[in-house]
């Protein structure tokens, strides 16, 4: 849930990314760190294997600045995508405002695609909470690679629900900050 | 590559991959989910309702006079309460440090875990937590469904000690913080709806450079 802590004057919410693994979750991450300016933002932890593979998740706070005399901060997490780690990502999903699906666009993970998005669907029902009332923001990411399924198959195995959706190369930065903001909003639209 | 939200979904493809085609019953699954499973792990009472939480002066305050006396009881150095989305609610102790943040992140991700651990081998919960290293440990305890405490301290304080009086401060602090959900469930939405607008709009403005 997003916290309002009107003492502190601050605003917190708590945004997951999710998706199978390697389809850049930790990617987007590095590069919003990378990207803005250290008064905005804290330090990049990662717990990861020794491969670099999350283990548990990245966590990067990041501060919007004032709005009415409050601090609007927002907390981004990545879970860890491999299958083995499935109670971890439940784990890290637990109070989550928002989240934000990576799917690795190309032919051949199209099916770990479904699998996670079936996953976090159920998590999601698990908490109590409307799959289909929460927050969520879709991100095609990989789209710059040759091969990458066109944006409408994407969409018709994976965007069935038709969320907000962005096509991105993460390792780039494209479709980054934009996939961002769209969440960011859709959390504070709920406050 | 066109980039941006695409409100149109378009006619699918013919040139989908055949293996996605089965796929598509696991789409349609999530488009119309059905009942809730059937769990079997220990009942959760969180509200999922609570979709934003506000914590006023007054509760604010109160958790603050629990968490003080129990940082100054125990000779603890620091203290905290917060949510279980790792957002620290109430700090009290030596010093703040950004890497507070952090911790309260890694607090609410390990306890979160051991809940797991905790399902998996058919407990209701593990509702305490403790890292002891050298010269520091950390005492996490569950309050209710929703909030933890953590408490940090040195080898000057006993641990037996800390158990005890953290355990009288969550039944304080369960009180405090029910009520505070209650209040919050009352609370007029009208107020909220022009914050939400405001903070939308600063959104809009932070990342407006990455339109062009």
């Amino acid at each position: 849930m997003a916290l309002i802590n009107v003492a502190a004057r601050e605003i917190h919410g708590k945004i997951v990314y999710y998706g199978p693994g390697l389809c850049g979750k930790t990617t987007n991450l590095q590069y919003i760190h990378g990207q803005i300016p250290d008064a905005t933002k804290g330090d990049l932890l990662s717990i990861a294997t020794e491969t670099e593979r999350t283990l548990f998740f990245d966590f990067l706070p990041l501060d919007l600045g004032k709005v009415h005399g409050f601090t609007i901060r927002f907390h981004l997490y990545t879970v860890p995508g491999q299958v083995l780690y499935e109670r971890t990502r439940v784990a890290v999903l637990n109070g989550a405002d928002g989240v934000v699906f990576v799917a690795d666009a190309r032919r051949e993970r199209l099916q770990d695609n479904l699998q996670s998005l079936r996953e976090l669907a159920q998590n999601v029902s698990n908490q109590g909470k409307r799959f289909l009332d929460y927050p969520l923001v879709m991100q095609y990411n990989k789209m710059d690679l040759p091969e990458a399924l066109p944006v409408p198959v994407l969409d018709r195995y994976l965007n069935t629900i038709r969320v907000p959706r962005f096509e991105a190369a993460a390792v780039n930065g494209v479709g980054v900050f934009e996939t961002l903001r769209a969440i960011c909003k859709l959390v504070t639209n709920k406050l | 590559m066109a980039v941006g939200p695409m409100t149109d979904p378009r006619t699918p493809a013919n040139d989908a991959d055949p293996d996605a085609d089965a796929a598509e019953g696991v789409s349609r699954q999530i488009r119309q989910p059905s009942a809730p499973p059937k769990r079997t792990g220990p009942r959760r009472t969180f509200d999922p309702n609570l979709t934003d939480m506000v914590i006023d002066v007054k509760t604010s305050g109160e958790i603050t006079e629990v968490l003080s006396r129990l940082v100054r009881e125990t000779r603890a150095s620091s203290g905290m309460v917060l949510d279980r989305a790792g957002q620290i609610i109430v700090f009290d102790g030596e010093d703040y440090r950004a890497e507070m943040m952090m911790l309260g992140a890694l607090v609410a991700g390990t306890y979160a875990s051991t809940r797991e651990m905790a399902r998996i081998l058919h407990e209701d919960n593990f509702r305490m937590l403790l890292q002891e290293g050298a010269k520091e440990k950390i005492f996490t305890e569950a309050i209710g469904d929703q909030w933890l405490i953590s408490v940090i301290f040195d080898r000057h304080t006993h641990l037996g000690l800390v158990k005890v009086l953290c355990n009288r401060a969550t039944v304080d602090l369960s009180q405090i913080l029910d009520r505070a959900i209650e209040t919050n469930r009352n609370r007029p939405r009208q107020q909220d709806i022009g914050l939400a607008r405001i903070t939308g709009d600063t959104i809009d403005l932070l990342f407006r450079k990455d339109d062009a």
